[in-house]
C-alpha cells in the first residue's frame, strides 16, 4: 500500500467511523462493542485496501462493518474471538455511557438478532431487500419474512410504550 | 401503533434513539494501521512459508514412500470402529481431496499462510493426537485477540472429511458465556452443562444450524475469559483464503458433505478436554 493509499484510508475511516459506530450500536445495543466492531471492520478494510472502485469506498466500509456485525451475532458465545488480529482493546473517551436506551432501541434489543439486523439494514441503513439479502447471505424472501416478523415483534414490544415522538432537535 | 405508522417513523425514531446516548468518539487509527500492517506482513511471509512447506511435505512424502510412516499414532480416542480403520479406508464416494498435506498425529499441516506459532501448534497437535487414527487437515488458523482459531476437515473414513473448528480463548474476560446452554442460539435442539471439579463448566449442544448438522462444545471458566470452544459439522470447512473475512463467516455457504458429523457428543467432549489440557 502506498502512502497516498494509506492517507486515503485514514481520511475515509475518520470521516465514516462515527456513522459506522451508530449503525453498529443499533445492531448490537452496546457502545463499547460497537466501537470494537468498527475497529475490527477498519482493520479488515485496510487488509484489502484500496478498493477497486474508489467511489464505492464508503459503501465498502459499511459492507465490511455490517458483515462484521452480523457475523458476530452468529456465535454469541464466543463472538469476540471472531474479532480481528491483535487489536488492543480500545475504549471510547468515556467509560460511562448513559444506560437509558431509548424505548425503540430497548425494544429492538429484545427482537431476535436476524430480525433485528433486517430491521436496521432496511430501515436505518435504507438498504434494498436485495442488498440486505446479499449482506446477510440469505434469500430476498428470507429478508422480507424476517423483516415482517421483526416488525411484528417490535410492535408487540412497543405495545405499552406511551410515547415514541422523536426528541425535538434529536435529528441532526 | 399500526404497521404503516411504525415503519414510516422508524428511521427517524431509530436515529433519535441511537443519538440519545451517543458520545464523541474517533477510531484508534494508529492501532488499526499497526494491526493491518502486521497482518499484511504475516500474510506475505506466510504465503512464502506455505509454499516452502508444501514443497517440503511433497518431498518428504516421496522420500518416505508408502507404508514407511507409522499409522494410528495417538491416544486412541473412542472413535467409531470405522474411524479407527481410517488409515486403510478408501475415500468415500464424492469426498473432496484434502486441500493440505494429509497429516497423522503430531504432524504439522501445510497450511497456506501459516507460520510456526506455539499456541496454534499446540492446538493442532492436541486435535491430531486425540482424533487419531482419523486425520485432521487444517485449512486455516490464526491468532485473534490473544487466542487461537484452527479450522479444518476431519476424515474419519466413514464419509467425506467434514469440518472441525477449534477456538481457544485466553485472558479475555467476557468472551465466552459461562453457561451457554442458557443461550437459545447455542442450545439449539439439546444442550447440557456439566460442572467440572475445578469450578469450570463443560457445555455441549447439538442440532441443525442453517441447513447443516452441528455439535458444539464449550469449556468455560468463571468470568468467561478462558476456555475452549469446538464445533464439528457435516459441512466442508469454508475457504480461509479470503483473509479479510475468514471462517466462520463463510460457513453458511459451505456444502454439506455427509449426513452426520465425524465426531459424536462424547468424542467432542473428550476432544475439548484434550485441547484444554494441551494449552493450559
Amino acid at each position: 500500500m502506498t502512502e497516498d493509499d494509506e492517507a486515503d484510508f485514514c481520511a475515509l475511516a475518520a470521516a465514516r467511523a462515527p456513522a459506522l459506530r451508530r449503525t453498529a450500536y443499533a445492531l448490537c445495543g452496546d457502545w463499547h462493542l460497537a466501537e470494537d466492531l468498527v475497529q475490527q471492520a477498519l482493520v479488515k478494510a485496510y487488509l484489502s485496501w484500496p478498493p477497486r472502485e474508489r467511489s464505492a469506498a464508503a459503501g465498502y466500509l459499511r459492507q465490511i462493518l455490517l458483515r462484521t456485525c452480523t457475523d458476530s451475532f452468529r456465535r454469541p458465545w464466543w463472538r469476540r474471538e471472531q474479532s480481528t488480529d491483535a487489536v488492543p482493546d480500545v475504549r471510547g473517551v468515556s467509560d460511562d455511557y448513559p444506560h437509558d436506551q431509548g424505548p425503540l432501541l430497548d425494544a429492538l434489543r429484545r427482537v431476535p438478532p436476524r430480525q433485528r439486523a433486517c430491521i436496521v439494514l432496511r430501515h436505518l441503513e435504507d438498504l434494498s431487500v436485495e442488498d440486505t439479502a446479499a449482506l446477510l447471505r440469505c434469500s430476498t424472501g428470507t429478508v422480507k419474512s424476517q423483516t415482517a416478523r421483526g416488525l411484528d415483534a417490535l410492535r408487540r414490544e412497543l405495545g405499552s410504550t406511551p410515547d415514541l415522538t422523536p426528541t425535538p432537535g434529536g435529528l441532526r | 401503533m399500526t404497521e404503516r405508522d411504525l415503519t414510516g417513523r422508524l428511521p427517524a425514531l431509530l436515529l433519535d434513539d441511537v443519538r440519545r446516548t451517543e458520545q464523541p468518539w474517533q477510531p484508534d487509527l494508529d492501532s488499526v494501521l499497526a494491526a493491518g500492517r502486521r497482518a499484511r506482513r504475516r500474510r506475505t511471509a506466510g504465503r512464502a512459508a506455505g509454499a516452502l512447506t508444501a514443497v517440503a511435505a511433497a518431498t518428504g512424502a516421496v522420500l518416505a514412500g508408502p507404508g514407511l510412516l507409522p499409522q494410528g499414532q495417538g491416544s486412541g480416542t473412542a472413535l467409531t470402529p470405522a474411524a479407527r480403520t481410517v488409515g486403510s479406508a478408501p475415500a468415500a464416494p464424492g469426498a473432496p481431496a484434502p486441500s493440505g498435506a494429509p497429516a497423522g498425529a503430531g504432524t504439522p499441516a501445510a497450511v497456506p499462510g501459516s507460520q510456526p506459532e506455539p499456541l496454534l501448534d499446540a492446538v493442532e497437535r492436541a486435535v491430531r493426537e486425540d482424533v487419531a487414527p482419523a486425520t485432521y487437515t487444517v485449512v486455516g488458523r490464526d491468532r485473534l485477540d490473544g487466542g487461537a482459531r484452527v479450522d479444518g476437515n476431519l476424515a474419519d473414513g466413514e464419509g467425506a472429511p467434514a469440518r472441525l473448528f477449534v477456538v481457544v480463548t485466553q485472558d479475555r474476560p467476557g468472551t465466552l458465556l459461562e453457561r451457554p446452554c442458557e443461550d437459545p442460539e447455542f442450545a439449539r435442539d439439546s444442550c447440557r452443562t456439566t460442572d467440572l471439579p475445578d469450578g469450570r463448566w463443560l457445555s455441549i449442544a447439538a442440532g441443525s444450524d442453517g441447513g447443516y448438522e452441528q455439535i458444539v462444545a464449550t469449556l468455560s471458566a468463571p468470568g468467561g475469559g478462558d476456555g475452549v470452544h469446538v464445533e464439528v459439522d457435516n459441512i466442508a470447512a469454508p475457504d480461509w483464503t479470503d483473509r479479510a473475512r475468514p471462517a466462520p463467516g463463510g460457513v453458511d455457504q459451505a456444502p454439506v458433505v455427509r449426513p452426520d458429523t465425524p465426531l459424536d457428543a462424547a468424542q467432542l467432549e473428550q476432544l475439548v478436554l484434550a485441547v484444554d489440557a494441551a494449552v493450559r
